[in-house]
C-alpha cells in the first residue's frame, strides 16, 4: 500500500510538471492573471449543527461561531478555507484541464469528520466512557480528481479520491450537482449529491475491532458505506465588503454507518446564518 | 489589499484632478445628484441591481435630457422646467456615468457615475460540498 501512495505521489508530480507551460497558457484568460490572489474574510454565524451521533459525547457545537476564511488562488493552484458556516472544511486543488463546458482538477482533502474518544471537538475534553480505549480516528488525506461538467442549467462534479496521506487505504467516489439562481442582487443556490466510501474507508471510521471493544461497545466492520445530501445558501450583498448568508445542509448516511456500535444517528444537518466582512 | 491600495491610488488622483479643475466643477455642484451613487453586487461580472432616484436643480427653465455618458442613447427628456427627479431601474456589471444636457444647446450641463462595486473579487470555485478538514 505504500506503494501506491509513492507512486500517486509521483504521477501527480510529474503529471504537473509535464503539463505546467500548457496550463498557463490555456486558462490564462479565465483565471484573470497568473499572479497570487488572495481574499480574506471575518465574520459571525449563528449556526445550528448535530452531527452524526457519536456514543456518549456532545455532538452539537456551539451556536455562535467566528469565521475566518482564506481564499488563495496561484496560478492553477488554490486553496479556500470554509468556516463557520455549514461543516466547515477546505478545497484544496489544482486546475489541471479547463475547458468551456468542462474541467478537471487535481484535488485534495478530508471525506469524513475525524473524532478520538474524547469526541468530535476538543481533545482535551475529558474522555468518554463510551467512546474509552478507541483509537484516533485521524482524518483522512484523500487526493484525486475532481471532473466539472455543466449539464444544462446544472454545474455537476464527479471526483474520485484515494486516502494516500492518510490511515484509512480507502477511497471515495462523490457526485454533486449545483443550480444557481440569481435573485436581482441576491443569489441562491442548491446543491445535493452523494458520496460511496469503500470498505476500508468505512471500517477505518466506523468499524470497531477486537481491541476497541468496551462495556459499550462490540466488534463490528460495516464494509462500504453511502451518504446523501442537499443544501442550499443564499446570499447577499449588504453594503460594499459586507455580504449576509444563510443556509442549511442535510446528510444522511447508509445503514452501515448507522449499525455502528459508534454511532447513535446517522444523520448530520446544520442550519446557519451570518454575516462577513471581506477584505 | 491590492484592491485597497488601487482604490486609494484612484481616489487620490480623483481628488488632485477634482482639485485642478475646481471653479467649472463649482459651478455644475448640485445640478443632477444621483441617490445611490453606488451598487453593490456580490461578484465581479455580476449585473447589479438598484433603483436611482436622479434629483436635478437647473439653473434655469428649460427642456432637458438625461442620457448615458458611453453610449449617448437618452433615457428620457423633460419640457420647461428647473426642478425635477427621475427613477431609474438601474442594471449593469459596470459603473455607468449619466449626462444632464441642454436639449436645445446640447450642451452637458452636469455628469454623475453610478458606480458598480462587488463583495467578492477572487472567484470562487464552483464545487459547494466542502470536504472537511
Amino acid at each position: 500500500m505504500k506503494m501506491i501512495k509513492l507512486l500517486s505521489a509521483v504521477l501527480l508530480f510529474l503529471t504537473q510538471q509535464a503539463f505546467a507551460d500548457e496550463s498557463v497558457v490555456d486558462q490564462e484568460d479565465w483565471l484573470e492573471d497568473n499572479g497570487l490572489k488572495w481574499q480574506l474574510s471575518v465574520g459571525a454565524f449563528y449556526a445550528d449543527m448535530a452531527l452524526p451521533k457519536l456514543i456518549g459525547a456532545d455532538n452539537s457545537p456551539a451556536h455562535l461561531t467566528l469565521l475566518a476564511d482564506i481564499k488563495l488562488q496561484y496560478k492553477n493552484f488554490y486553496l479556500i478555507s470554509y468556516s463557520g458556516d455549514f461543516f466547515g472544511g477546505s478545497d484544496v486543488g489544482y486546475q489541471f484541464i479547463q475547458e468551456e463546458e468542462w474541467g478537471l482538477d487535481i484535488i485534495y482533502g478530508s471525506y469524513q469528520l475525524a473524532f478520538t474518544e474524547t469526541g468530535y471537538f476538543d481533545t482535551n475534553d475529558p474522555v468518554i466512557k463510551e467512546l474509552e480505549g478507541i483509537r484516533d480516528r485521524d482524518p483522512d488525506q484523500s487526493l484525486g480528481i475532481a471532473y466539472y461538467r455543466s449539464v444544462g442549467e446544472y454545474l455537476a462534479v464527479a471526483e474520485l479520491v484515494y486516502d494516500v496521506f492518510g490511515d484509512t487505504n480507502g477511497w471515495v467516489f462523490h457526485l454533486e450537482a449545483t443550480r444557481n439562481f440569481e435573485l436581482r442582487n441576491w443569489d441562491l443556490w442548491l446543491n445535493f449529491g452523494a458520496n460511496y466510501y469503500s470498505s476500508n474507508f468505512n471500517n477505518y471510521f466506523y468499524g470497531v475491532t477486537e481491541q476497541e471493544r468496551n462495556d459499550y461497545l462490540t466488534p463490528y466492520k460495516p464494509g462500504s458505506g453511502a451518504s446523501a445530501f442537499v443544501q442550499a445558501q443564499l446570499n447577499y450583498p449588504i453594503a460594499e465588503d459586507w455580504e449576509f448568508s444563510a443556509g442549511m445542509s442535510f446528510l444522511v448516511g447508509s445503514s452501515e454507518a448507522k449499525d455502528s456500535p459508534l454511532l447513535e444517528s446517522n444523520y448530520a444537518r446544520v442550519l446557519f446564518t451570518g454575516v462577513k466582512y471581506v477584505f | 489589499m491590492y484592491f485597497k491600495l488601487t482604490s486609494a491610488m484612484t481616489i487620490g488622483m480623483l481628488c488632485m484632478a477634482s482639485t485642478a479643475h475646481a471653479t467649472p466643477q463649482d459651478d455644475r455642484k448640485g445640478i443632477l445628484q444621483a441617490a445611490p451613487n453606488k451598487c453593490v453586487a456580490l461578484h465581479k461580472g455580476r449585473t447589479c441591481y438598484t433603483d436611482v432616484t436622479f434629483s436635478i436643480s437647473a439653473p434655469h427653465v428649460g427642456d432637458y435630457c438625461i442620457r448615458d455618458s458611453n453610449s449617448k442613447k437618452i433615457l428620457q427628456c423633460w419640457a420647461n422646467v428647473s426642478h425635477f427627479d427621475y427613477l431609474l431601474a438601474f442594471g449593469s456589471a459596470e459603473s455607468v456615468s449619466y449626462e444632464l444636457i441642454s436639449k436645445t444647446k446640447r450642451d452637458v450641463l452636469a455628469v454623475t457615475t453610478i458606480n458598480v462595486n462587488w463583495v467578492h473579487k477572487v472567484r470562487n470555485k464552483k464545487r459547494r460540498w466542502q470536504r472537511l478538514f
